[in-house]
């Protein structure tokens, strides 16, 4: 028998269709994938069917020939079991194989069991002929039968290309997944450990860190849980407060809710489509129509009536769903206590409605606002307005700029574009409204820097006091409508500067230190130029400034990109005659006019 | 039973139908012990092999655990039933230049593994060339781990083993040598 050199020595008997060559051989094979159809089915002996046999046949060649390139695992006979790439199959005889680069996984032929270590590797066979006698099984996980040849190519194409980051790390030779064991364990191991962490803050029983500490250690705790938290008011009234806080937070919880995350995280599910892959849910930047407003007209309504319903308990049955217990003040506060967690319940929903509001034009907005604000203005309760407009603070960072507005009237509050500027305008009315401002801690909800200044400004400690009432308004404190809609209280009031000139960045770095070094001008005539305090003191000075001839003058000068951008240089003349013109005119200047470097300063910015 | 005939040991329920026809799942048992449960998804009688989906039911996809039995040792057979799921499509057809290229791209695979692959070494030894060759470039010279091709790292592979190369480098072969030896015997491979 015509064998080729290195053919390791399991010579098959029907050796010819094999030994011709892999290409040739593996080519009689493959036509004959090609041609299923026209192979005669000729084996009448047990009387199966005519087309059973050949789609049988059919079927086992077209799943052999699947499983070419494949890796497959072939138990032979005698127990042995050998690993590699599946090349060839004798489809018109036995349908014995040929595999490249076997190895053996398990030696049938041993007896016992022999030592892990002392087990010998040997190279892989880089052919390996199995003679259909001795095979019984040919194991191919994950094979792809498709009938689509297409995904065959893709996918080698894919394998060969595409490194996942988990692939390149992946070991092969190491061990992986070693056999795991679980922990039992020792006699002496505490009993009820799952229990130890399950309620911290029962000192009673269970574990109080500090005191093992000290009896371990000596260390002796400082620890006061108040300075890390906010005081409870534990008083006549507690059982009450704690009632409604749940009841509330319930509410709140189980609200509907537009915005994504806040639905994953009450466990709704939101998009009806569920591609919605990670990046889009958790890291990529929603466009400005993020929300798809196909639905919305009609929730809104409903939200709206609802809303209404309940925070108008006198039109409607107040929908109070659970019976407020307090009876200390009268009905006004049962319309407070009431209303606050139905308006609380809603706030997440307004919110994101809201937040649909200050995306869309406000021409929906505004019909829908209208009819709103015309009752909830007469009411002396938390309109929904101040709902929608409250939670909607909490959400629009990227409104909460030009969510204030000075508008005086609350009425107008509703013609407001952007529901984040009505947001303000009503949550003023309401707070001068309310008699009672719940401390609830919704007002950490609201993040605005206006936000908090105002409540700091207007309600003192409001954490603390337990008032019941209308809780989101808390953190907005009193917004009341004579503020006005400056984005920043504390700042300095705006002066046109007529002469200034025009901001133009550059990509020059900003000097070092801008503005102090201002003081690094002293000039030799000190005494008028001083009182200005954030001028170059050499402004008013005569030219001088060319730097050679001022090395005295301007010790900054060392470092001359502390002061001028470094495309400043060949300016400096032509800045030199600016600033002397612009001189005379300014003799006086509260800020800092652009001196020379200024105007490329960006650090100028922020003043003008 | 006659490995080399044909005879096959055939329980056969009630309603099987044609033995090994498509979609009837048996329960299988070889002459190597092994056993698993399959759906039958072609079958000849000349070659006399099956061609089984690993499982009782199928799996939705493309992408199936087959196993290619031949019929003549299989010693227990049980049918278990049957599914009426089409595993194979009538028409298929399999693209041969992918399959070439998926198969020219295993073997590049398999031969690059197989010079990772000390011959006649111990297991042992190539568990210890595999931790290494995590953090170092190694290469089997005979039975000898030879590391930035100039450490040699000799039988029996431990700390007093390492020869060669600078000082730097040999100090540390012997550390890493050290640290995995220590790792392995940890995880008890």
């Amino acid at each position: 028998m015509n064998m080729q050199p290195g053919l390791p020595s399991k010579a098959s008997t029907n050796g010819s269709p094999y030994i011709r060559g892999g290409e040739r051989e593996r080519e009689g094979v493959l036509n004959k994938a090609k041609s299923i159809k026209s192979h005669p089915a000729n084996a009448a002996s047990n009387g199966e069917a005519g087309s059973l046999k050949g789609d049988s046949r059919d079927g086992l060649v077209y799943l052999t020939t699947c499983k070419i390139g494949h890796l497959v695992e072939v138990h032979l006979k005698n127990g042995s079991v050998y690993s590699g790439i599946f090349h060839a199959a004798d489809v018109e005889k036995d349908f014995g194989i040929i595999l490249k680069m076997a190895s053996l996984i398990k030696d049938g032929g041993l007896r016992g069991h022999k030592a892990r270590s002392e087990f010998v590797r040997k190279p892989p066979s880089k052919t390996f002929i199995i003679p259909a006698d001795e095979l019984v099984q040919v194991i191919a996980k994950d094979l792809s039968i498709s009938s689509d040849g297409m995904s065959n190519a893709v996918q080698s194409e894919k394998s060969g290309e595409l490194l996942t980051d988990s692939s390149i790390s992946k070991s092969f030779h190491t061990d992986q997944g070693r056999e795991l064991k679980p922990w039992i364990p020792d006699g002496d191991v505490p009993q009820g450990l799952d229990n130890v962490f399950d309620d911290p803050w029962k000192r009673g029983r269970g574990w109080d860190q500090f005191k093992v500490n000290e009896s371990l250690f000596g260390v002796k705790s400082t620890f006061d849980e108040e300075i890390y938290t906010t005081k409870l008011d534990r008083g006549i009234r507690t059982r009450e407060m704690e009632e409604r806080a749940q009841r509330i937070a319930r509410e709140i919880e189980g609200e509907n809710t537009r915005d994504l995350h806040v639905a994953e995280e009450r466990g709704f599910q939101l998009n009806e489509k569920f591609d919605i892959d990670e990046e889009s849910k958790y890291s990529a930047v929603l466009p400005a129509d993020a929300f798809d407003d196909s639905g919305f007209d009609e929730e809104d309504d409903e939200l709206l009536d609802t809303c209404n319903d309940e925070t108008f308990g006198g039109s409607s049955t107040s929908t109070v769903q659970k019976p407020v217990s307090s009876s200390g003040k009268g009905y006004g506060e049962l319309r407070d206590a009431s209303q606050p967690s139905r308006n609380n319940t809603n706030v997440d929903q307004m919110c994101s409605i809201s937040d649909d509001h200050a995306q869309h034009l406000p021409s929906e907005q505004r019909s829908k606002d209208f009819t709103a604000p015309g009752s909830s203005i007469s009411e002396s309760q938390m309109g929904e307005r101040r709902n929608k407009n409250n939670p909607e603070f909490s959400h629009s960072n990227r409104s909460a700029e030009e969510s204030v507005s000075g508008h005086g009237d609350s009425k107008e509050g509703a013609k407001l574009g952007g529901g984040g500027t009505s947001a303000w305008k009503t949550v003023a009315e309401k707070e001068r409204q309310v008699s009672e401002v719940s401390g609830k801690p919704k007002s950490e909800s609201f993040t605005g820097q206006s936000a908090s200044r105002r409540s700091s400004e207007s309600r003192p400690g409001p954490s603390t006091s337990s008032r019941p009432g209308l809780s989101p308004s808390s953190s907005i404190g009193s917004l009341s409508s004579s503020e006005k809609s400056t984005l920043n209280p504390n700042a300095k009031e705006f002066k046109l500067n007529p002469n200034a000139k025009s901001f133009k960045p550059t990509a020059a770095a900003r000097p070092q230190s801008p503005m102090a070094d201002a003081s690094f001008y002293y000039p030799a005539a000190p005494a008028p130029v001083q009182q200005m305090p954030g001028m170059p003191l050499g402004y008013g000075i005569q030219p001088q400034y060319p730097g050679q001839q001022q090395m005295i003058y301007y010790p900054g000068h060392q470092h001359p990109q502390a002061f001028y951008p470094p495309n400043a240089q060949p300016q400096f003349p032509q800045q030199q005659q600016q600033m002397m013109m612009g001189r005379q005119p300014r003799p006086q200047m509260v800020y800092m006019p652009p001196p020379p470097y200024q105007p490329d300063n960006p650090y100028n910015q922020g003043r003008e | 039973m006659d490995p080399a005939g044909a005879s096959v040991a055939n329980v056969i329920g009630g309603s099987e139908g044609e033995k090994f026809a498509k979609g009837n799942i048996y329960s299988v048992k070889l002459i190597t012990g092994d056993e698993f449960r399959g759906i039958v998804m072609a079958y000849d009688p000349i070659p006399n092999f099956v061609v089984f989906e690993e499982g009782s039911k199928p799996r939705p996809g493309h992408s199936k655990n087959t196993r290619m039995v031949n019929a003549s040792f299989i010693t227990g057979l049980s049918y278990l039933g049957k599914t009426e799921e089409p595993l194979l499509r009538d028409s298929c057809w399999v693209n041969l230049d992918g399959l070439r290229a998926k198969e020219a791209l295993a073997v590049r695979q398999a031969e690059a593994d197989a010079e990772r692959m000390g011959v006649g070494v111990t297991a042992e030894a190539q568990s210890i060339f595999d931790a290494l060759s995590k953090t170092l470039p190694v290469q089997w010279e005979k039975s000898d781990i030879l590391v930035m091709k100039e450490v040699r790292v000799r039988s029996p592979y431990l700390s007093d083993c390492v020869f060669g190369g600078t000082d730097a480098a040999n100090n540390r072969v012997k550390k890493v040598l050290e640290l995995e030896r220590r790792r392995l015997q940890l995880f008890g491979t």
